[in-house]
């Protein structure tokens, strides 16, 4: 039996131990059932539609209340959609071409062990449900379910859903000490589908979740993370976001009469949809070629980011420090620090061999640490 | 003289912190696509005339990294004409079957060939599965490969390569899996966590592209056992206790496509088919052995409806949903299906001449199914990944004038409520029945070289040889074998 005095000094070299093997622990997780999913990239134009997925991994229903957020930029002076103020002219006068951010919000019900998918385009009315009920149906379940179409076309936003009670369609109460644990039932993919040529383009990636710390006292603020493990509903969003790619104009190496070319899409983790306000997060770019040289930028992340990486840090995708003319490599590391909250995005690569041949291919980012701050999502 | 007052408190804390290094703090869950880790995994790897793979490993860390990879072919041979062969195909006359030449079947093999890679601070790097890749440090930094004409042709790439050159994949037409090990430079494992990568499969002659994240192992500890990584949440992180993914059900029609344009879909109603792969966790390269897998699947489709299939595996499994005789989404309706693989069976001979179906390597139910010295092990944890091919009437015509469109994802991580964790719990040496989260769960174990010898520590096995240990709380394991890595001047 060790002596009290050697279990100090054990304890104190088990201390140090521990204190020196990094925290590398974040808590969103794109391959896990989770209690908030985030779809960062949802886009409906004429050529691509987006096909969500959300399954319930458990084997009782779930309910979800999920938030379309509608980013599309518009011109301060007519309303209408834009990418540039270039397209707000009104009658000789140009107004500016800014974020939007309208949220529009639904529940979906999903039966045990069910999966369920819709088109961003169509959503999923009652005549859809695989399981609504009633008098004929194969299955009860899906009754409450009612999602609708995306506000317009086109679209590019995200789509955000979170495991909750369907009659107050709040966070369900839990505590996984108290008898009444807390739940990590969804699970949830995205493929944005086009149609280029006579191919299809389809481009996957799975949702971001966020699990469940281990309590949740069930009202409208959902504590993200944070120092304080006893306010902390949802493990913490990443320090850290870690997006493999390459650089855009590179040769594949596969194909050479393709080259690449790199999305990045950025949502905030703090969003407050009690009071519409537009979160604005400044990203941080540490941008890593293959001969270990780095780059940096930085760019604000109002709302939602949904960019070229050639386009982050210039209008002018030869000179910037994601392109392969600047960083000479194929591939490249670029890890992506918010500043004023935390950050949640994915990755999509295209392939092209001209402006009418091209695919994309969807995937998630990587992440390293905890974030210290908290974040929050308020919800009416 | 000086009286020192001891803190209570400090003593307590002390007692805590020395519990949880010595017993070994039972980590989370640490298998995942989406952190580093200190294996990383790709577990479709294709180069095989039609389709490539881009490779990506990256070091996330801020001193230098070393890697020790195993490439591990899973095409079999036919037994007859030594051609390559699909272990997977039935149907006569489908890709990867045998020709029709008496007692020509396809034998399964597992043919493993090892490389090293090193990586500086923060450093990706890329390579190409058919043609590996040779460091040339005159080569242009102008974002592009360079092609060395050759048999096997290589190719060269802009950046750092410290390690010289990685070979291509050994086997060509391959089709398998890749796994890489975060080491020290004298070849030991080291649990840093430094490590990340992507696959990128590529349909040669199209710009069809799928790209999925490495599944990467955490690491806690240095392992204790040379040559033996212990995925056990003590040393390394466990495996999944199940896998699952969902998808478009067999032969369903993309939902979109023919609203975007109904003129590519007028005659097909463009079907989706889906592939999935499966890989096992253990894995032994020092006696080049692949584990066998026994596996439940349950698949749910949108109504509910719940079916299941039990399938064994060798190695490695990629099949396409018509290998398991689902129901087509023509005859159910559902256009989405959840498919669940759960390991099955009673234990593996992870050691010994034979096992229940007569095949080493093969079911158990305790030591003596193995033979004499074998060991009988739990059954292993599996990793999935899911692939979709979205057809259109141009990739349906023969010949085809489009490639399919490509999309692939992670599978998830599934707590099927054993160990109420995510990472699946162990099981006693000699009753794999119980399950275990450390050694002090069970009781008495064996040693594992000497098999008849009871222990509960691993004293009493090099006693009897150096190399031996004690097994009592079993879980998956890799075993491998790195040399010192050298890094080219």
């Amino acid at each position: 039996m060790l002596s009290m005095k050697k279990l100090s000094v054990v304890g104190l070299v088990a201390a140090a131990y521990l204190g020196l093997v990094p925290s590398v622990h974040a808590g969103t997780f794109s391959d896990k059932g989770a209690a908030v999913l985030i779809w960062p990239t949802i886009i409906v134009d004429e050529q691509y539609d987006t096909v969500v997925q959300i399954t319930n991994q458990a084997a009782v229903p779930s309910s979800a209340h999920c938030f379309y957020i509608n980013a599309n930029n518009r011109c301060t002076n007519t309303g209408e959609v834009c990418e540039s103020s270039s397209e707000c002219e009104d009658g000789g006068f140009f107004g500016a071409c800014v974020p939007g951010w309208i949220e529009t919000n639904f529940d979906v019900l999903l039966t045990r062990d069910q999966p369920l998918a819709w088109s961003a385009s169509e959503g999923l009315s009652n005549s859809d449900l695989p399981c609504p009920g009633g008098f004929g149906s194969k299955c009860t379940g899906n009754g409450g379910t009612r999602v609708p179409p995306v506000g317009e076309e086109p679209f590019v936003g995200e789509l955000k859903c979170i495991q909750s009670d369907p009659i107050t369609r709040l966070p369900i109460p839990c505590n996984d000490l108290n008898g009444a644990p807390c739940r990590n039932d969804l699970e949830g993919s995205a493929t944005l589908t086009g149609v280029v040529g006579d191919g299809i383009d389809p481009e996957r990636y799975n949702a971001v979740g966020l699990r469940s710390a281990g309590h949740n006292n069930g009202d409208n603020t959902l504590t993200i993370g944070g120092a304080d493990p006893a306010a902390a509903e949802y493990q913490p969003c990443p320090e850290v976001l870690v997006f493999n790619h390459m650089f855009d104009g590179a040769v594949d190496p596969v194909n050479s009469d393709n080259t690449f070319q790199s999305v990045l899409s950025l949502v905030p983790c703090t969003e407050d949809f009690l009071v519409q306000t537009v979160p604005f997060v400044t990203a941080q770019f540490l941008v890593y070629n293959e001969f270990e040289q780095r780059f940096s930028t930085s760019r604000p992340v109002q709302c939602l980011l949904e960019s070229n990486i050639s386009n982050i840090d210039t209008t002018q995708p030869d000179r910037s420090i994601f392109s392969a003319a600047v960083a000479g490599t194929v591939a490249g590391q670029t890890r992506i620090t918010g500043v004023g909250g935390g950050l949640i995005g994915n990755g999509i690569l295209f392939t092209s061999s001209g402006p009418e041949a091209f695919s994309g291919a969807g995937y998630n980012l990587n992440q390293f640490a905890d974030r210290d701050e908290p974040d929050f999502i308020r919800i009416p | 003289m000086r009286v020192q007052k001891r803190s209570p408190w400090l003593n307590g804390l002390g007692v805590v912190l020395a519990a949880m290094a010595l017993c070994g703090a039972r980590a989370e869950a640490g298998v995942s696509s989406d952190k580093p880790g200190s294996i990383v995994i790709w577990p479709k790897v294709i180069a095989d005339g039609t389709r490539d793979t881009l490779i990506t490993l990256t070091n996330t860390r801020n001193e230098q990294a070393y890697a020790h990879c195993e490439y591990t072919q899973a095409l079999g041979l036919c037994s007859i004409t030594g051609d390559f062969c699909d272990p997977q195909a039935t149907v006569p006359g489908s890709p990867g079957i045998c020709s029709p030449v008496t007692g020509n079947v396809c034998e399964s093999q597992w043919r493993t060939a090892d490389f090293d890679v090193v990586l500086t601070r923060q450093q990706p790097t890329i390579w190409r599965v058919s043609t590996g890749r040779i460091f040339d440090p005159f080569l242009a930094a102008d974002g592009a490969c360079t092609d060395i004409p050759g048999v096997p042709l290589r190719q060269s790439c802009p950046g750092l390569f410290l390690v010289g050159q990685v070979p291509p994949a050994t086997d060509q037409p391959f089709r398998g899996e890749l796994r890489c090990f975060q080491v020290a430079p004298d070849g030991s494992p080291l649990p840093a966590n430094g490590l990340k990568g992507e696959a990128t499969i590529e349909t040669l002659g199209s710009t069809q592209i799928s790209e999925y994240n490495s599944i990467n192992v955490e690491g806690n500890t240095a392992p204790t056992q040379a040559g033996l990584v212990r995925l056990n949440d003590i040393e390394y992180s466990a495996c999944p206790e199940a896998v699952e993914v969902t998808h478009y059900a067999q032969g369903a029609d993309d939902l979109v496509a023919a609203s975007i344009d109904p003129a590519v879909c007028t005659g097909s109603g463009c079907p989706v088919e889906t592939e999935i792969t499966l890989v096992p966790c253990r894995a032994d390269y020092i006696n080049e052995v692949g584990a066998s897998f026994s596996t439940n699947i349950l698949y749910t489709n949108e109504f509910e409806q719940t079916l299941s299939a039990d399938n064994p595996f060798d190695c490695w499994a990629n099949f396409d949903l018509r290998d398991l005789g689902f129901a087509s989404a023509a005859f159910s309706g559902s256009t989405f299906q959840r498919t669940r693989i759960i390991p099955s069976g009673s234990g593996l001979c992870i050691s010994g001449s034979t096992s229940l179906n007569g095949s080493p390597n093969g079911p158990c139910a305790d030591d003596a199914d193995c033979g004499t010295g074998g060991v009988c092990g739990p059954v292993t944890g599996i990793l999935a990944i899911v692939e979709e091919f979205h057809n259109t009437d141009a990739s349906l015509t023969t010949p085809p004038t489009v490639a399919p469109g490509t999309d692939a994802a992670n599978g998830y991580s599934v707590d099927l409520g054993v160990a109420n964790a995510l990472g699946r719990p162990g099981h006693c040496r000699g009753d794999l029945t119980q399950t275990c989260q450390v050694d002090g769960d069970c009781p008495a174990g064996f040693c594992r070289i000497n098999t008849t010898t009871a222990c509960t520590t691993d004293t009493a096995c090099t006693a009897l040889d150096p190399a031996d240990f004690c097994d009592r709380c079993m879980n998956d394991e890799i075993s491998f074998e790195a040399g010192p890595i050298v890094v080219q001047q």
